[in-house]
């Protein structure tokens, strides 16, 4: 099958893409992992053309309520397609009838100066996201002014640490 | 004859053949944005025992 660039998405890419949703939500107690099918990554297929972004944002909106955040936190390559992750911060009467657990702390995976993770699990590519909104919520002012206190709380917990990704070979 | 069928997210229905097809078809569209066909959905569907 020839390869085909797809336009409009934010890397340059020839092959398949695949979205890859965290919905997550904090009913003041603490963060749950949610979604619609259940408490796991939710994958959606990407059409193509259209921004990855853009249908991640549609299709969320289609199935649930209480959207407060959409962003990109992490890329990798998996089952021969690129999964782009997503984190979807959702208000608590968002989550409905969706099952949840608690979100637990994981170690990240750590690349080489070259190479990429071997294996970076699910509950990895979470806490990286978790990590991710804790640093947007420092200096994005969007995030910081929609998350709330019970999130801010939480992600304090939640160190930024973007240069602490490589290990020593 | 009666058909169980799962996705890989762990949703599942059960039923006659056009029935889980729809259904299929319908989760598809709805939660992962995937265009299912027939043959692809009772690919996946395997005999129901009651």
């Amino acid at each position: 099958m020839p390869a085909e660039l797809i336009p409009g998405l934010p890397i340059d890419v020839v092959g398949p893409v695949r979205a890859e949703v965290f919905v997550v939500t904090h009913d003041g107690d603490r963060p749950l992992l949610t979604g619609p099918d259940g408490p796991q990554a939710w994958h959606i297929e990407t059409a193509g053309a259209e921004h990855p972004l853009d249908l991640v944002r549609e299709m969320v909106r289609k199935n649930m309520d209480g959207v407060q955040l959409v962003h990109s936190t992490s890329w990798r390559w998996d089952r021969q397609a690129v999964v782009l992750s997503f984190l979807v911060v959702i208000d608590p009467a968002g989550r409905g009838e969706m099952a949840a657990v608690p979100i637990g702390r994981s170690e990240l995976a750590r690349s080489t100066a070259e190479e990429a993770p071997e294996h970076i699990g699910n509950e990895q590519v979470l806490e990286h996201a978790m990590r991710h909104l804790a640093w947007l919520d420092q200096e994005d002012q969007v995030v910081a002014s929609t998350l709330s206190d019970a999130w801010k709380t939480e992600l304090a917990g939640f160190v930024p640490a973007p240069f602490q990704q490589l290990e020593q070979r | 004859m009666n058909y169980k069928l799962a996705c890989d997210c762990g949703w599942e229905t059960e039923g006659p053949e056009e029935e889980i097809v729809a259904a299929t078809q319908e989760h598809g569209r709805q939660v992962h944005n995937m265009d299912v066909t027939h043959d692809e959905a009772m690919a996946m569907a395997t005999p129901a025992h009651s």
